[in-house]
């Protein structure tokens, strides 16, 4: 939101300050930003480095020629990052890998259109000018990073070209490219090869499935080529199978030629009513059948049965007891079960809307892999069968679902706290530390006390990805109380802050906006006295929230707020530490 | 072999040929740090290494540290962990239930497999050792979590009127890489307190 204000407001500058500048910058200060503005021209790396470096001379010009002052920062500023990302650049595979990804997103972008220095040839040009020491290696890995012609197999390329519907001159084409469309081109290829082995029902080879191209895909594409894998691994034990079983092996001959899903599926069906584990690792990869989706008009449906039916189910541990607690009738906590498709998460809470959702794939899943024996014959659990709470489906699913709804209401119960106290929450370490510890006691405690539940934990965890991760971080939880909180922070959660520093943040966010405001004219400060956002909104937001929605607050309501923090802060992260010492408590009521 | 099959294995040509050139050899002194809990354990670890004291060491009771190899990501895991548990901790009594608890089925989660507990020495104290393997699931809100297969050697050694629990750890690809790091910190562990004679 605010990138897209700086260049207006620019605009609006613009005008006065051409005035001022032609009426009162001091001949000195001009001449030195003539300077600077000739080096930042030639994009000279070291001179504009220089300019930055003189803290007297920006001052100065920021006061009497704010644009030109902006204009030197903005671009002088990105060509001495440039420079400083490529002179520590040491090379090897993945320090290439991750120098590309940076280019690919700065060279696409401004100020380095403006600035002539968006093309891979352009770059190169510029290090043989600005920094002809680099060794020879050096400049080949370079190359690499910027996926030159001369470094790339030709005639590769070229099909991949004529993939993308190129005509021209391959090598003039290439060479014209920015880096993040030769990535394109690349990542256009490796879709082209995944589709052509899941296709032709082939599996790649260990070798082909390590290649770095496969870093080019896309997010969805790379889930597609995860599950590729999958596939394949489970095809090998399909094979292995088939060697003494002759009916399976003429079955797999038969499928030879149809497509990865086609042979996955029909082997899911070969394997109707076997409870072999392969049977079941077969059901949990194949495409749902039309009867296990669920259309978006039955999430509500479907959603409201859970509702209703959920609490039940989770009384009778300790750590389901406490989250029906919170949404008993009374306590004003209101339990709001909401479905959508969600692609990557399992489930969220919403602050804003007061919302548990649920990924309707997380069902899905559940329905692949569940069901029931009917007629001497097992049956996977359809959508009607949930909906008409058929052989007992929906007390499966809801077992099935009970962890993630404690977690989720562990954040409710987060937020709560926070809000009804008008603290401001912005989302901590310490808030995944607590919602992963409450999901994972109610795991220990439901798994040892509840048959119904063990039964479904055990015999899903080897074929639902969601159990496994449950029943894995439950177990870990219990065994290493202290090796699980390293691993929440370094490896499950590295990037959330801990509560004192995420109230830190908080306050530069708002010190920065703030400081920014002062600066701007009268006018403008009046037009942002009042906002659209009330202090109650700010309490619904974390940290990234508030980020992207500063400007729609009123100063004096981000004011109070700075001042709030200020007085709560201390509250705050002692509560969010009590919380760490509650959940190990509970986990280690005494000392084995 | 298909076009498309020909990029991608002149790709991996590319990247294998970007390999660091060979350097000429030079005798170079290892480069180790210590890291030090004060006043209760030390061990040499690589000088790149990062080092992290344990969270929360308020609500465990449990002082420690954590050193991990540059880089650390859930799927390039390589850290070596030590915690000291004094008596008045708020998590185990003692060294056997720590290790028993290790060895008992649990959840059983897929693909974790331990070893018996064996002797072992921690730099000059008695110690038993366990193998594991595990597999570390993340993101853990993911519906469709990466699985990066994790061995781990688990050290436990009595120490004054408490125990120490040293937990070795790298993904499985990285392991053998690793061990000599592992080795090197087990060998040099120096307790920093006085030894309490035995009655």
């Amino acid at each position: 939101m605010r990138s897209r204000r700086i260049p207006l407001l620019f605009l609006l500058l613009l005008p006065v300050a051409g005035l001022a500048q032609g009426a009162s910058i001091p001949a000195e200060l001009d001449r030195r930003a003539a300077d600077c503005e000739t080096a930042v021209g030639k994009l000279n790396p070291d001179a504009v480095r220089a300019c930055l470096k003189d803290e007297s001379f920006l001052s100065q010009l920021s006061a009497a020629a704010p644009e030109r002052a902006a204009l030197l920062l903005s671009k002088g500023q990105a060509l001495v990052q440039l420079s400083q990302l490529l002179d520590k650049f040491k090379g090897g595979v993945d320090g290439e890998t991750a120098l590309r990804t940076t280019l690919s997103s700065w060279l696409s972008g401004l100020p380095f259109t403006d600035m002539n220095m968006s093309e891979p040839s352009q770059i190169l040009s510029w290090i043989a000018q600005y920094r002809p020491n680099y060794s020879q290696a050096k400049l080949r890995s370079l190359k690499k990073v910027l996926l030159e012609w001369d470094v790339l197999p030709e005639k590769d390329v070229r099909q991949a070209l004529r993939n993308a519907g190129s005509e021209g001159e391959p090598q003039a084409e290439w060479n014209a490219m920015q880096l993040h469309v030769r990535e394109n081109v690349l990542a256009a290829m490796a879709i082209l090869v995944l589709d052509r082995f899941d296709r032709k029902g082939e599996c790649m080879s260990e070798e082909l499935r390590s290649e770095l191209i496969w870093n080019f895909l896309p997010p969805e594409e790379s889930e597609r080529l995860k599950a590729h894998v999958k596939k394949c691994a489970v095809m090998e034990k399909v094979k292995s199978l088939a060697v003494s079983d002759a009916k399976l092996n003429t079955e797999v001959a038969r499928l030879k030629g149809e497509s990865l899903d086609v042979q996955i599926y029909k082997l899911s069906k070969f394997f109707d009513n076997s409870d072999i584990p392969l049977a079941r690792e077969l059901e949990a990869l194949r495409t749902p059948t039309p009867s296990e989706t669920i259309a978006p008009e039955q999430n509500p449906l479907l959603a409201s049965m859970l509702q209703s039916s959920i609490m039940g189910f989770l009384r009778g541990v300790p750590a389901g007891d406490e989250v029906a607690s919170f949404y008993a009738p009374g306590s004003g906590n209101e339990f709001k079960l909401r479905m959508e498709d969600m692609f990557w998460d399992t489930a969220e809470y919403r602050p804003a809307s007061g919302e548990i959702v649920l990924n309707s794939r997380l069902i899905q899943q559940f329905m692949r892999i569940n069901g029931a024996v009917q007629d001497g014959k097992f049956k996977n659990f359809t959508t009607s069968d949930l909906l008409s709470n058929k052989n007992g489906a929906m007390r499966h699913l809801v077992n099935f679902i009970a962890p993630v709804i404690v977690h989720e209401a562990t954040h409710q119960m987060q937020h709560q706290w926070a809000s009804s106290r008008k603290i401001f929450d912005p989302y901590s370490k310490e808030d995944e530390v607590e919602a992963i510890a409450k999901q994972s006691m109610f795991m220990m405690q439901k798994y040892r006390q509840d048959a119904a539940f063990k039964k479904l934990v055990d015999q899903n965890k080897e074929y639902s990805s969601y159990m496994d991760l449950n029943v894995q971080l439950a177990d870990e939880f219990d065994r290493d109380p202290v090796q699980f909180l390293q691993r929440v922070g370094e490896v499950y959660y590295p990037k959330i802050p801990p509560a004192q520093s995420a109230y830190a943040y908080t306050l530069t966010l708002l010190d920065n906006e703030l400081k920014r405001r002062d600066e701007l004219s009268a006018d403008e400060r009046e037009a942002l006295a009042d906002g659209p956002l009330s202090p109650e909104d700010a309490l619904n937001m974390t940290n990234s929230a508030l980020r992207e929605n500063l400007e729609y607050f009123g100063t004096s309501d981000l004011e109070g707020l700075r001042e709030s923090i200020l007085a709560r802060r201390k509250e705050y992260v002692e509560r969010r530490e009590q919380v760490v010492a509650d959940a190990l408590q509970a986990v280690r009521p005494s000392k084995p | 072999m298909t076009m498309s099959a020909l990029l991608l294995s002149c790709l991996l040509a590319v990247n294998a040929s970007a390999a660091p050139v060979k350097k000429e050899k030079k005798t170079v002194q290892p480069k180790t740090r210590q890291a030090l809990v004060e006043g209760v354990c030390s061990f040499e670890v690589p000088q790149n290494w990062q080092l992290e004291p344990a969270p929360y060491v308020k609500q465990t009771g449990v002082p420690g540290i954590t050193a991990s190899a540059p880089g650390i990501s859930a799927e390039q895991l390589a850290s070596i962990s030590v915690s000291y548990y004094p008596p008045n901790n708020k998590i185990y009594g003692s060294s056997t239930a720590y290790i028993s608890k290790q060895t008992e089925p649990g959840l059983s989660p897929v693909g974790r497999k331990v070893g018996k507990p064996q002797p072992a020495r921690l730099g000059a104290l008695e110690a038993s050792v366990m193998e594991l393997e595990t597999l570390l699931l993340y993101p853990p809100e993911a519906l469709s979590p990466k699985k990066v297969p994790v061995k781990e050697k688990i050290v436990v050694a009595d120490a004054g009127k408490g125990f120490f629990v040293v937990r070795c750890s790298a993904a499985k690809s990285l392991y053998v890489r690793m061990s000599k790091h592992f080795d090197a910190a087990l060998r040099t562990f120096k307790q920093q307190f006085p030894a309490v004679s035995p009655k």
